[in-house]
């Protein structure tokens, strides 16, 4: 969009996202301060040092993990059902789809409760992992049916011609051309299955299986809290997300459909 | 050709690939489930030789145990299972609004723990009836008048007709008007005896900058201490009268203590903001960093008296210097000379689970937890005030002497103490809440709001 | 280069294919897994609902009666819940515009060759990772009246006459809830936009150049349209999301002062874990259902349509 513009438009555009930016980056900056308070980077010795943290990240590393597999593939088969096969009653179904986005926590907690324990999944991996994962699938979903309503369906059809079936199609057409969608398909997952608080409080009641979430409660009393510490905490539970999305940057780099229609 | 061939297998695949791709997520995740760890609550008596096992869940649970991390267990639990080696008690802390959750899924589905801490009032109520009645246990090993023991207040919204659903561990009261003594001191300012004294205290604070007292208004709780504190003042009583609905909120007295309260928030006394902060981390981290110079706070916050608490309070905030803290009965509005009353009741009641498998191991640690000898004593060493009477409290922590006799004064206080702290009626104490907050706002007049308060009250089935 | 059919066909998303291919039952096989998870937690809890929705019941207690539909006809008395419906009206469109507009504005701006892209990058999208305890702590400090940041910097710069009671106004405090909610989620509008717009070629750029578009007009009649899928996607997302904004609201204001920053959600959870009223929380949460069905059916709709 930008090449041939003007040396003027580049300092303008720099100015802009330099303002955007300190307007963004000073909650950070409070919200790093306060980690420091009283101990400075004592704090944050102090919270890795902590027994129970290593357990904590691994627990929290197989949740998301798992969850971010089991989303990916449903979300990738049932979107490319939406978007590029023909279906009766699509518009039906993805609508009942979507209302799965509508319910509030609150209301799904005592029926969600009860099907976990009928499961007798209390103290499992799978009671995070299962609802984590109906919880992403409306949106993702949604994200990716939208994104492959972009993938013009002329490939579809060279595919289908070259005698490939449905599924040949997506696994050797669709998915190649799909990194950008799947990166944010596997950020958006990762972000709300890394940082949920709620139902691990309800299902794990087991110390060992706690997720990193629930590891400030160490630093919180009755009447006090270090929140130097809390907040040191939360802050380390923020950076794995962040060299993910580091790491994933570089996918969202490259003219995908430029190729395929040349 | 090889695509002809995979076309006529397609559905094959789809299912194939689908049932694989299932099971191997599902036996990977579930093949990573750690191994077994210690369970939950108790199941079933011990075999012999084993401990029994049981479970308290709280958010308060008493006195933590010196230089133990925030998270370790208290000194009740600790001490407990030293001088019980035949039972465990496993420990649970929640935080309040996480302990409300999860307390009742565990409660509702009959898979709670064996122990739980109740606020007096609402709380009791809703979980009456998954509570065990403590009286026929108390009644058997603690003689028949054991009541006369303990405090009066500590059962103030927990008994129920003939039922103690509940246990009294300790006790506090709220009604008090906590002042920085080095701040004051460096000003020549004596903490107020009247509220126009404190008014004038705080005129005087803020024309040298400092911020003279701070309040979390928003929340609901700590409005409710200083309205019952002025109420109180006017009308000993008439608030529980109205609570209870033999006299309406829209009552003189009433209106003249919301709009005293009102006046608060424009005569200098409320900082600015006040209801943008919660009184527990953020007014707490200001008083205790010494950037104003009182709060309401109870006898719950003795604690800040001692050497201890406040090299913590050093470390954590990174202060500079150490403050001198003291409570004062709540200045007197009335003007008939005398200061307010102390309110209050039991902190947390220690309630059974009337499902819980182990009734009898729970009733040893209840029992001792209210024991002279047991908990009773690890409450006065402490600094928190014992459920029973009689105890002398632990001074030898405590920095200055005029500290000293001031936690002497507040046990004699206490008895004088003028009624209970909290509403049993959830809807009302919604709605007195948001009472208070638009008074303060200036949204609603004081009459308008406790007209409001008025119509829920006679919604209500008492 | 002239816009030929096949590039007419990014611009109006289709959605179904132009000529059948692949009929067949197995095509459902794709959406068995996603209704398998769905339908077992969220439905269930979606009936669950209505059935306590016609209860009077505290949540936990054996005893339960049936009410019918007394709840519902208290709701629309009820002049709390209109104020919740209000303020998280208001709440959402400025929340969602504003969110779109500048997250779209910065991942077109992170095309240009500029320099430190990764940093703004990371800072851009930081907020949407920190959890919301942080969030809401790190705000309350800083709209705190009397020594917040915000106030402190106000003067600093001479604007002293702009300092407000941020959170403890009932005028304001909903407004700056929203610019809250708007530092924390700008992040992934612009993720979504920067992914979007990978599939817009230069050359739709290079040829509305030579006939002489401006930077705003390419924007408006190039990017924007093309963009549709994704800026549909958040504002599903987007409305939802306010719906159901519950963190930030209960932490920060606690739905206060009085009740001018009450959300229904939060209104929800008041009723049903503090006030024990579950029969009433599950009534509102039937309301909020058909409210958000409503909203998403009309945006389906109205997508469709174009």
């Amino acid at each position: 969009m930008f090449t041939g513009v003007g040396q003027r438009y580049n300092s303008l555009i720099q100015l802009v996202l330099t303002l955007l930016a300190l307007l963004f980056v000073f909650p950070l900056a409070v919200m790093v301060s306060v980690s420091l308070r009283g101990e400075g980077f004592g704090n944050y010795l102090a919270v890795l040092r902590h027994p129970m943290i290593p357990r904590f990240f691994l627990n929290s590393v197989i949740v998301t993990a798992c969850t971010i597999v089991l989303v990916y593939c449903i979300t990738i088969l049932a979107a490319y059902a939406f978007s590029k096969l023909p279906l009766r009653g699509k518009t039906v179904l993805f609508s009942a789809l979507l209302v799965g986005l509508l319910l509030p926590a609150v209301a799904v907690m005592v029926p969600l409760f009860f099907t976990i324990r009928s499961l007798g999944l209390m103290n499992n991996y799978l009671a995070l992992i299962l609802p984590y994962t109906a919880f992403a699938l409306p949106f993702t979903t949604l994200l990716a049916r939208n994104f492959f309503d972009g993938l013009p369906n002329e490939l579809l059809d060279a595919a289908r011609i070259d005698g490939c079936n449905s599924f040949t199609a997506l696994l050797r057409v669709v998915l190649p051309l799909s990194r950008p969608i799947s990166v944010v398909v596997v950020l958006w997952t990762f972000l709300s299955a890394w940082n949920e608080y709620f139902l691990v409080l309800l299902f794990m009641q087991d110390d060992q299986m706690k997720t990193l979430t629930h590891a400030p409660q160490f630093f919180v009393g009755v009447y006090s809290q270090d929140t130097g510490k809390v907040f040191a905490t939360l802050v380390l539970i923020s950076l794995p997300i962040m060299v993910l999305y580091l790491l994933l940057q570089r996918y969202f780099e490259s003219g995908m459909t430029s190729g395929a229609l040349k | 050709m090889k695509h002809t061939k995979i076309r006529r297998l397609r559905w094959p695949v789809l299912l194939f690939t689908i049932l694989v791709v299932s099971s191997l997520l599902l036996s990977a995740c579930t093949g990573a489930v750690a191994p077994a760890t210690t369970g939950g609550s108790a199941a079933g008596s011990a075999a012999a030789g084993e401990p029994v096992k049981i479970t308290w869940w709280s958010w308060n649970g008493g006195p933590p145990v010196a230089g133990a991390q925030l998270g370790d267990p208290p000194q009740l639990v600790v001490e407990f299972n030293k001088t019980h080696p035949d039972i465990q008690l496993d420990w649970k802390f929640y935080q309040y609004n996480d302990y409300l959750n999860a307390l009742k899924l565990a409660v509702a589905s009959g898979e709670g723990p064996d122990l739980f801490g109740l606020q007096a009032g609402a709380l009791v109520n809703e979980y009456n009836e998954f509570t065990e009645d403590l009286n026929p246990y108390a009644n058997k090993d603690l003689g028949a008048n054991w009541q006369d023991q303990y405090y009066a207040l500590g059962f103030g919204g927990v008994t129920i007709g003939d039922k103690l659903p509940g246990m009294p561990i300790f006790n506090s009261a709220a009604g008090q008007l906590w002042y920085n003594k080095t701040i004051l001191d460096k000003y020549n300012l004596q903490p107020p005896a009247t509220l126009d004294e404190w008014v004038s205290v705080c005129k005087t604070l803020a024309d040298n900058g400092e911020t003279c007292f701070v309040h979390g208004a928003k929340d609901a709780w700590v409005n409710f201490d200083m309205y019952i504190a002025l109420a109180n003042e006017l009308a000993p009583g008439k608030i529980y009268e109205a609570e209870a609905g033999k006299v309406p909120w829209t009552d003189p007295d009433l209106v003249k203590a919301m709009d005293l309260w009102g006046e608060m928030f424009k005569n200098g006394i409320m900082q600015k903001g006040a209801l943008g902060i919660s009184q527990y981390p953020d007014a707490n981290d200001i008083w205790d960093a010494g950037k104003a110079a009182m709060i309401l706070f109870g006898m719950w916050n003795d604690s800040v008296m001692t050497k201890t608490a406040l090299a913590t309070m050093q470390k954590q905030l990174g202060l500079t210097e150490t403050f001198e803290f003291l409570p004062i009965l709540f200045p007197d509005v009335n003007g008939d000379g005398k200061p307010g009353q102390l309110f209050g009741g039991p902190d947390v009641v220690l309630s059974m689970s009337s499902t819980s498998k182990n009734k009898d191991a729970a009733w040893e640690f209840i029992k001792w937890a209210a024991s002279k000898e047991g908990g009773q004593k690890i409450m006065a060493d402490n600094v928190s005030i014992p459920a029973m009477k009689g105890l002398t409290l632990n001074d030898s922590d405590i920095s200055t002497d005029a500290q000293k006799a001031n936690l002497k004064q507040q046990l004699v206080d206490l008895e004088n103490a003028a009624g209970k702290r909290e509403f049993v009626y959830p809807e009302l104490k919604t709605a007195l809440g948001d009472a208070l907050q638009n008074v303060a706002s200036g949204t609603q007049t004081s009459q308008q709001a406790l007209e409001a308060v008025e119509q829920v009250s006679q919604g209500i089935q008492r | 280069m002239q816009i030929t059919s096949e590039t007419a066909n990014l611009v109006t998303p289709v959605a179904a294919p132009a000529r059948p291919r692949w009929r067949g039952w197995t095509n459902y096989l794709y959406l068995v897994p996603i209704f398998l998870i769905v339908g077992g937690l969220i439905y269930y809890g979606i009936v669950y609902t209505f059935y306590v929705s016609v209860l009077d019941w505290n949540g936990m207690s054996a005893t339960r009666t049936l009410v019918g539909l007394k709840h519902f006809l208290g709701i629309a008395r009820d002049p709390i819940f209109w104020l919740t419906l209000r303020n998280t009206a208001i709440f959402g469109f400025l929340a969602i515009f504003i969110q779109m507009g500048v997250g779209l504005l910065m991942a077109v701006m992170m095309y240009a060759p500029v320099r430190f892209k990764a940093l703004y990058k990371v800072i851009f999208f930081v907020p949407v990772v920190i959890s919301p305890a942080v969030t809401a702590y790190v705000f309350r400090r800083i709209y705190n009246a009397n020594d917040g940041e915000l106030n402190l910097i106000l003067q600093g710069i001479g604007l002293g006459g702009l300092q407000q009671s941020w959170l403890a106004d009932p005028k304001i405090a909903l407004f700056a809830l929203t610019a809250i909610n708007i530092w924390q989620w700008t992040g992934l509008s612009f993720l979504m936009y920067y992914a979007g717009l990978t599939l817009i070629e230069d050359s739709y750029y290079e040829a509305a150049r030579m006939d002489g578009a401006n930077f705003l007009q390419l924007l408006w009649h190039i990017t924007v349209p093309l963009v549709r899928p994704t800026s549909f996607a958040l504002l599903i997302l987007g409305v939802i999301g306010a719906l159901k904004t519950f963190d930030i609201v209960f932490l920060v204001t606690g739905g206060g002062p009085g009740r001018s920053t009450e959300f229904l959600s939060t209104y929800i959870y008041k009723k049903a874990i503090q006030e024990f009223n579950a029969g009433y929380a599950s009534a509102l949460s039937v309301v909020m259902l058909f409210v958000a069905l409503l909203l998403t059916v009309i945006q389906l709709r109205a997508y469709r349509d174009q």
